[in-house]
């Protein structure tokens, strides 16, 4: 075999054109450059205040009827947690917090501090569900809302163990996974979610990022503010006033 | 030539395999489905989101409500219950909404109120709450008779 430049040249140049095919037919190229500057945006945000909520439970009744949520089974949720005299944390939400509370039974005295914290699908910017969804039954909306393509979802569940908050259930109705969607059909329909329009004491409010006058924009310039799980990098929009350092 | 006869045979084959691949997934793929922006977040079947953008809200709110309901709208309006939902205690809408004017469930008893106001140390301090319903009562200058409820003094639409 021959090793001169002339050989070189005439490989090197095929080796070139034959890149430059494999790139465009399977366009790696392309998504290459639209992962670093895709065109979903996050265009709505969702803010908890947990120094306002009562524990009622009306909003996970509004979301069961919404949504049709089976029994045992919570798209959002509502968690009680009491912080005791001698710092240990005790956390409970029966049915979700569904049918409200009962006291613990607790002396007062015994008891720190107390207080609820309503819990959601955090509609992360960089959702770690939809990465590890292998057939593409999970994803992100144009608008910025993750939604599960019930009709495609496999039922694998790798995305109920992707999730850092355990937003995500399998529906035993449908057999594919299921969470809170902020009431996507809603939203699209000019309308607020149900858990919004159920709360009796605004703990929760709706609305978009980029809209001034708003109500979430009101406070995300206004409040101190914080988000569930900050170290998973997941950039969750659900943001909460008045989070504890012991809520998890 | 019949030196490199084996490596053509082998060639057909692999190609044979990559041609059936790309058939078989362009039949198995949904019309829709590939990626709409990002790899990582945006592949999907686009038809998927036009099918949940079109699902029916049942929850309604009270501003639907007080189209009809005209003067327990306006009960409830002026009272410290204006941001309680009509269908908070009255049940999820729907039925009523198809026209079957059925009658909407009344959650008017005490331990319906008692989910909002029984005190919990988790609620806020200004919130209203009671420790029970005898306790109440006395406060009150009443005493506890079986057949009493909350309703008896509170209208639930107007209750101070």
């Amino acid at each position: 075999m021959k090793h001169d430049r002339r050989e070189f040249i005439k490989k090197a140049g095929w080796t070139f054109i034959g890149s430059g095919l494999y790139i465009n037919l399977f366009s790696v190229g392309t998504s290459l450059a639209r992962s670093s500057c895709s065109d979903m945006q996050n265009l709505y945000a969702f803010i908890v205040n947990t120094e306002t909520c009562i524990g009622c439970g009306k909003c996970v009744a509004a979301c069961r009827a919404e949504n049709h949520v089976p029994d045992d089974c919570y798209r959002t949720w509502v968690e009680r947690y009491t912080i005791l005299a001698d710092g240990s944390v005790e956390v409970d939400s029966p049915h979700g917090g569904e049918q409200g509370f009962e006291p613990l039974g607790l002396k007062q005295e015994t008891i720190k501090k107390s207080f609820f914290v309503p819990k959601l699908c955090n509609q992360c910017k960089n959702p770690s569900c939809v990465q590890v969804c292998p057939v593409g039954a999970t994803y992100v909306s144009p608008e910025g809302f993750v939604l599960v393509d019930e009709k495609r979802c496999v039922g694998c569940s790798y995305c109920m163990q992707a999730c850092p908050y355990s937003a995500r259930f399998m529906n035993p109705v449908t057999h594919a996974a299921d969470k809170c969607t902020w009431c996507y059909h809603r939203i699209k329909q000019g309308k607020t979610t149900a858990c919004v329009e159920a709360c009796p004491v605004e703990a929760r409010i709706f609305g978009r990022v980029d809209d001034p006058d708003g109500p979430v924009a009101r406070l995300l310039a206004s409040k101190r503010l914080q988000v569930l799980k900050p170290e998973t990098g997941n950039e969750p929009m659900v943001v909460y006033v008045g989070l504890d350092k012991e809520v998890r | 030539m019949k030196t490199y006869d084996h490596i053509v045979r082998f060639s057909l084959l692999v190609i044979a395999v990559i041609v059936g691949f790309f058939i078989i997934r362009a039949y198995m793929l949904p019309e829709s489905f590939g990626t709409h922006g990002s790899y990582s977040y945006a592949y999907y079947r686009a038809e998927s989101v036009n099918e949940q953008a079109a699902l029916p809200a049942i929850h309604q709110g009270t501003e639907h409500c007080s189209a009809c309901h005209v003067p327990q709208a306006a009960l409830l309006a002026a009272d410290s219950h204006a941001n309680v939902n009509c269908e908070s205690c009255h049940g999820s809408f729907k039925a009523h909404n198809n026209n079957t004017m059925d009658r909407m469930a009344i959650a008017d008893t005490t331990e319906a109120c008692l989910v909002c106001h029984l005190r919990l140390a988790a609620r806020p301090g200004a919130f209203p709450q009671i420790d029970n319903f005898a306790a109440h009562l006395a406060d009150q200058g009443e005493t506890l008779t079986p057949d009493m409820s909350c309703s008896d003094c509170h209208d639930p639409h107007a209750p101070m």
